[in-house]
């Protein structure tokens, strides 16, 4: 042996690992393969938030990913069965254009995506988060707030509208989100994605109710919600006040009672504010039936029927959910048409459901400040696009109900009930 | 009945459909890896630095490309010397190395007898390059061959043993060297 040898060998001597370590280096190793099953990896969930980061996310985005593993497949069977929660799920495929009750059982291409997010339902997803073998992924649109938690074998849904957690910036992720209720739809890793089906449930009737429930018990209710930003909490919460629920909170979830919707209700829902990109109008009104088990948009042959016609003839939109719609509500809304501005027409808007129906009315658009919801830029030749509080404030003032204004007195004077009949 | 021990081989082939087995190759493998680190970064920080290399093997599994030789440790110590290398830097910048770079010398020192092996070892370390002395290590201490060495390196195996004999050359020269001056300073 050469004299370099001795050294090395002399040097190269040291002990074996103690068990402790072994066991501690094991156990670090087994989360991580636990965590391989997770659908999301980290590197993946940041590609596809650099996407997002600027620019909303549709599906299509996530389907183009999902072709290179069933790991970002899972994430985009998660957001179509959270949106098929949210009713802003699309086919895509050979019902191409129309809702229907529920999501197609995804076939034998595992890598396959067979929906897609209609672009102007303006999802976001707007940050991530990964602990303890759960990735959570936060989207949005400018009406729900979601947060998907994934697992190895399942991913759990939590609509929540708590959207005071945002800090009105993007990609910004608090963990303190509010949940008003949960979904779940099985997805197992790995397995063919017919498990993915997404029969997607609440497992409460409390479906995104972050809101008020007009004290009239007997006729048509009345929420608000707060969405997206803090002009929409601004606003709810101003109206919370007045209407004296829990009013001075200082928070939009302090101020509000959590309303539930009875069986049988009906939801007229109507978001003002403005979309940020696409072509639908600002102005969306949406319907919905449910029942004590909250099967909501999926498979109970109870969907509805939504139509937004445009004032002028132009731009009519129509949502058909559900082939067979025996509870239907007709929607009509005038007054839109592309991008509608507070300076325009008043909305006339009629429900011919007579009682038991709730009219959603949620305000979101900008910040205060005048920043694009969600920091998706505003084209800047778009009048009122701002949404500042006192523009919402005039959209709101400019409804009318079966053809009777909304005023500001009606509005914050709770023995005024709002006479939707 | 007991199921048929797999070898390496079975298991890196599997590994991309089946992440578990590197809980396999971690039992097997394990204090290998650990000696591996230990020797070169001491053995707090290996202790440390253990399941990083096993995590991040996990994460490299599609891309394994198994050796010719069957075993994984080429593979895995590819993967450590990544990671020991991003450890080194560091604590590099935290507390700048005593000795060349690529080793945390004064673990290397606590092994050593006496002061002056320690000397006749930095220096003959000192003069070969640092892919020089990574395949002298991966032969002399982890006991690989040329060519598992120079897979672990990303290097032919042809390269490795050329890398190996003239690192070994310039080591020993160096101590060579240094003993004709001991001798000298003697008389």
């Amino acid at each position: 042996m050469t004299e370099l040898d001795d050294l090395l060998t002399a040097a190269g001597s040291v002990g074996t690992a103690s068990v402790a370590t072994l066991t501690r280096g094991r156990g670090v190793l087994d989360d991580a393969i636990r965590a391989t099953g997770s659908p999301v990896r980290s590197d993946e969930m940041d590609e596809i938030l650099a996407d997002a980061r600027d620019d909303f996310i549709p599906l299509q985005a996530i389907r183009a990913k999902a072709r290179r593993g069933p790991a970002i497949w899972l994430t985009a069977a998660a957001v179509a069965a959270a949106f098929a929660l949210t009713g802003t799920v699309v086919w895509d495929g050979e019902d191409s254009g129309s809702h229907a009750g529920g999501m197609t059982p995804l076939t034998a291409d595992r890598l396959r995506i067979p929906f897609t997010l209609d672009p102007s339902a303006g999802v976001q997803l707007i940050g991530y988060r990964t602990s303890s073998g759960v990735a959570s992924a936060i989207l949005a649109d400018d009406q729900h707030l979601l947060q998907l938690d994934i697992t190895a074998d399942r991913f759990t849904v939590v609509p929540s509208t708590a959207v005071v957690d945002i800090n009105g910036r993007p990609g910004v992720v608090e963990t303190n989100m509010q949940t008003v209720g949960t979904a779940s739809a099985s997805a197992s890793a790995g397995q063919p994605p017919t498990t993915a089906s997404a029969s997607a449930t609440p497992a409460n009737s409390s479906f995104p109710t972050t809101s008020i429930t007009w004290p009239d018990q007997t006729g048509h209710k009345l929420l608000l919600q707060g969405l997206g930003t803090p002009v929409g909490k601004a606003y709810a919460l101003r109206v919370a006040r007045a209407l004296d629920f829990g009013g001075g909170g200082h928070t939009l979830r302090s101020a509000i009672s959590v309303g539930s919707v009875p069986d049988g209700a009906h939801l007229a829902f109507v978001d003002f504010g403005y979309h940020q990109v696409g072509p639908e109008p600002p102005i969306r009104i949406t319907s919905a039936a449910w029942s004590s088990t909250a099967e909501y948009y999926l498979d109970n042959g109870r969907g509805f029927t939504i139509t937004v016609e445009g004032a002028d003839g132009t731009g009519t939109s129509k949502w058909a959910v559900g082939a067979d719609t025996p509870d239907a509500q007709q929607v009509t809304v005038g007054g839109h048409g592309g991008y509608w501005s507070p300076s325009q027409q008043s909305i006339a808007l009629t429900l011919d459901k007579s009682s038991n129906t709730y009219l959603v009315v949620a305000f979101h658009g900008t910040t205060d400040a005048g920043q694009p919801a969600f920091g998706v830029p505003e084209p800047s030749d778009r009048s009122g696009g701002s949404g500042t509080y006192e523009q919402l404030q005039r959209i709101v003032e400019s409804v009318t109900v079966a053809g009777k204004p909304l005023d500001s007195t009606t509005w914050f004077d709770a023995a005024d009930a709002l006479p939707l009949d | 009945m007991t199921e048929p021990v797999r070898d390496d081989a079975d298991l890196l082939a599997a590994l991309r459909r089946e992440p578990a087995l590197m809980g396999l190759l971690y039992e097997r493998h394990a204090p290998d890896v650990h000696r591996y680190l230990a020797r070169r970064a001491g053995g707090a920080a290996a202790d440390d630095l253990l399941a990083d290399v096993f995590v991040a093997a996990l994460a490299a599994r599609k891309r394994v490309v198994p050796h010719e030789s069957g075993s994984a440790l080429p593979w895995l110590y590819g993967i450590a010397r990544n990671i020991l290398r991003r450890y080194l830097r560091q604590s590099a910048r935290a507390n700048p190395p005593s000795g060349p770079p690529g080793l945390d010398w004064d673990a290397v020192d606590s092994r050593l007898d006496a002061q002056s092996q320690q000397a006749q070892l930095r220096k003959a370390i000192d003069v070969l390059s640092e892919s020089e002395r990574d395949v002298l290590l991966l032969v002399a201490w982890e006991g690989l061959t040329p060519a598992e060495a120079g897979a672990a390196l990303g290097i032919s195996a042809v390269a490795a043993r050329s890398r190996l004999h003239r690192a070994r050359l310039r080591a020993q020269n160096v101590l060579a060297d240094r003993s004709l001056e001991r001798k000298e300073n003697l008389t």
